[in-house]
């Protein structure tokens, strides 16, 4: 019994161990003023100095939260708006609402990517603008990720009971879908769309693909630089890990705040 | 004069028809319960006259006026619904503050009624607890107040005890019964537990499979069912085919119909009584059961089963396979319709 627990306690460790090591291992030399040999020769905090002065990353880690923020934002308010009539109007097309927000998970980023660039690129409509493109690509690509989320949440808080409740105290389903089902669900709507502002935020492959020349995000900066000074680059690395964990806890936290009141 | 008239009303989901040409009136002031078995079409004649569902055939008219394609929200009907339905997002207070919200009431009377319709369900403490924090009845008491604070002309109860536990349920009948008697508010109850129908309710609206069954005060529902099925759903009666009570009895033609008998208007004993008025005949004692105060008997009698109740006194225990005496006394035996099959 006691072997059995030490063998569980070894492999967590293991398993921590193999995890986290490229992380600390990053953390560490984004600090080291030279590492040759088997340690550091030395700690500075030169290279967080240079890349936070570097007005191209900071750029980038503006555009890369704008062209991720706003497709998660627009993507949550169609499948808000299209839960709405489907429970309220049109119960018979959940089925089909549900196949339709869910086909872009079976499709790889990649081939989505291209597909949409071999359709619209001489298309001359809005669409052939890159920035509008990749705002759709990445739009599509949440989709299956959000309406999950949000479809849970509805069905979780009984939206349709709460909205009847509603109208028979005189408030019209619109209106009460918007002022208590929707903050009642928002927990749930936040998680859901931080898990998609992460993805899209880490993601480089499509943003190549799509429009790398015309919109440089943090990730592609990282990427374009990958051979030029790799200190540099940890420290960047790291500076967006602690912009993704302290966003996360934000909303987290404050969310937690809201539970724990409403449930204490 | 009747406060809501029901004419005519039939509704259909797809292909199925749930409610068949109900013709009901309730009068003013007074607790109607719908009972029935799952199915049998007393929430959607409920959400029908709220304004839930649309009607697909009759008239449904309120006060004198006909509301059958008023909109839910004009109709001033408050619902309690079995899930409660309460606002998470919103603390008791402000559950109870939006339905006179809406109503644009001002501040100073919005405070005064939210604080008189909390007192009168016991949640003056509770005011700022969200509807997480509470218990299942004190959700359920918030809910009836928030269905009661915008003093609407009919209260509706969609089974709002169904999912509390048996010793709450019993105080919250009391309850609403005390609160509807107070505000004399007209109340249509939905339930399909026969006990709570009887407790609760001025008249008793049984239902079975989208038509009206039989309507009456509890005592009248109870003591003279009109078909099987009433005798069946309300009051655990024996419900006998003619020739099965000429077996029971053995005498021929006694009544050329079939027969209904309470349980509790049988008397076991050891010996014949020889009663006058009364049918007496012997079986085997089958099997006992316990229901508190009292017991209940299967008891054999010619190859058909018949349930008797007995208070639970000593001299009323009967052993299984012992030989007893029944005794009831005709006017106890009801005829009753058997429905069509």
């Amino acid at each position: 019994m006691k072997g059995d627990k030490f063998l569980k306690g070894i492999w967590k460790v293991i398993v921590a161990v193999f995890l986290l090591l490229p992380l600390i291992v990053t953390f560490v030399y984004s600090f080291a003023e030279r590492w040759i040999y088997i340690l550091p020769e030395g700690f500075t905090l030169n290279y967080y100095i240079q890349t936070l002065t570097n007005e191209n990353f900071l750029l980038g880690i503006v555009r890369g939260l704008c062209i991720s923020i706003i497709p998660v934002v627009i993507t949550n308010v169609c499948i808000l708006s299209a839960l709405y009539l489907v429970i309220v109007h049109v119960p018979n097309l959940e089925k089909t609402v549900q196949i339709f927000c869910l086909i872009p998970s079976t499709v790889n980023g990649i081939i989505l990517a291209t597909s949409v660039l071999a359709t619209y690129a001489g298309s001359g409509t809005i669409f052939a603008n890159r920035i509008v493109m990749l705002s759709f690509i990445y739009c599509v690509f949440v989709m299956p990720m959000t309406y999950q989320g949000i479809r849970n949440s509805l069905y979780s808080v009984n939206t349709l009971g709460i909205l009847e409740a509603a109208e028979m105290l005189g408030s019209r389903k619109i209106r009460s879908y918007v002022t208590i089902v929707i903050p009642s669900i928002l927990p749930g709507l936040l998680n859901s769309a931080l898990m998609c502002l992460s993805a899209l935020f880490g993601d480089f492959a499509i943003i190549k693909i799509i429009a790398s020349s015309q919109y440089e995000t943090a990730q592609s900066y990282l990427y374009k630089n990958r051979h030029t000074d790799t200190q540099a680059l940890s420290a960047a690395v790291v500076i967006l890990l602690v912009i993704t964990l302290i966003m996360n806890y934000t909303v987290h936290r404050s969310q937690q705040i809201k539970n724990e009141k409403r449930s204490a | 004069m009747s406060f809501i008239k029901f004419e005519n009303i039939s509704k259909s989901f797809d292909t199925l028809k749930v409610l068949k040409g109900i013709n009901l009136e309730v009068k003013e002031g007074e607790l109607l319960t719908l009972l029935g078995p799952s199915g049998c079409g007393k929430s959607t004649l409920l959400r029908c006259l709220a304004g839930l569902e649309e009607v697909g055939e009759g008239r449904i008219y309120l006060d004198g006026k006909d509301i059958t394609y008023v909109d839910a929200r004009q109709r001033r009907i408050g619902m309690v619904f079995q899930q409660y339905s309460l606002f998470p997002n919103m603390t008791v207070r402000k559950n109870l503050e939006f339905g006179l919200k809406i109503k644009k009431l001002p501040k100073d009377q919005i405070r005064k009624e939210v604080d008189e319709a909390l007192q009168m369900v016991g949640l003056t403490d509770k005011d700022n607890a969200y509807p997480g924090q509470l218990s299942g009845g004190q959700q359920q008491r918030v809910a009836l107040a928030r269905a009661i604070v915008v003093k609407p002309k009919v209260l509706l109860l969609d089974e709002p005890l169904s999912a509390i536990d048996a010793k709450l349920r019993k105080s919250l009948q009391t309850e609403i019964r005390r609160i509807q008697k107070e505000l004399n508010i007209t109340t249509i109850f939905v339930t399909h537990d026969q006990d709570e129908a009887m407790i609760m309710s001025d008249r008793i609206c049984l239902l079975k499979e989208g038509k009206l069954e039989q309507i009456g005060t509890p005592i009248e529902i109870y003591t003279e069912p009109k078909t099987t099925f009433a005798a069946g759903f309300i009051g655990n009666y024996n419900v006998f085919e003619h020739s099965e009570f000429e077996k029971i009895t053995g005498e021929k033609n006694v009544l050329p119909v079939s027969v209904a008998i309470r349980p509790e208007t049988i008397t076991i004993s050891k010996e014949k009584k020889e009663e006058a008025n009364a049918y007496e005949f012997k079986g085997k004692v089958v099997e006992s059961r316990s229901r508190g105060n009292v017991l209940r008997y299967v008891i054999d009698v010619n190859g058909i089963r018949i349930e008797a109740d007995a208070l639970f006194r000593s001299f009323s225990i009967f052993q299984d396979n012992c030989d007893v005496w029944l005794s009831v006394a005709k006017h106890d035996c009801l005829s009753v319709e058997r429905e069509a099959v």
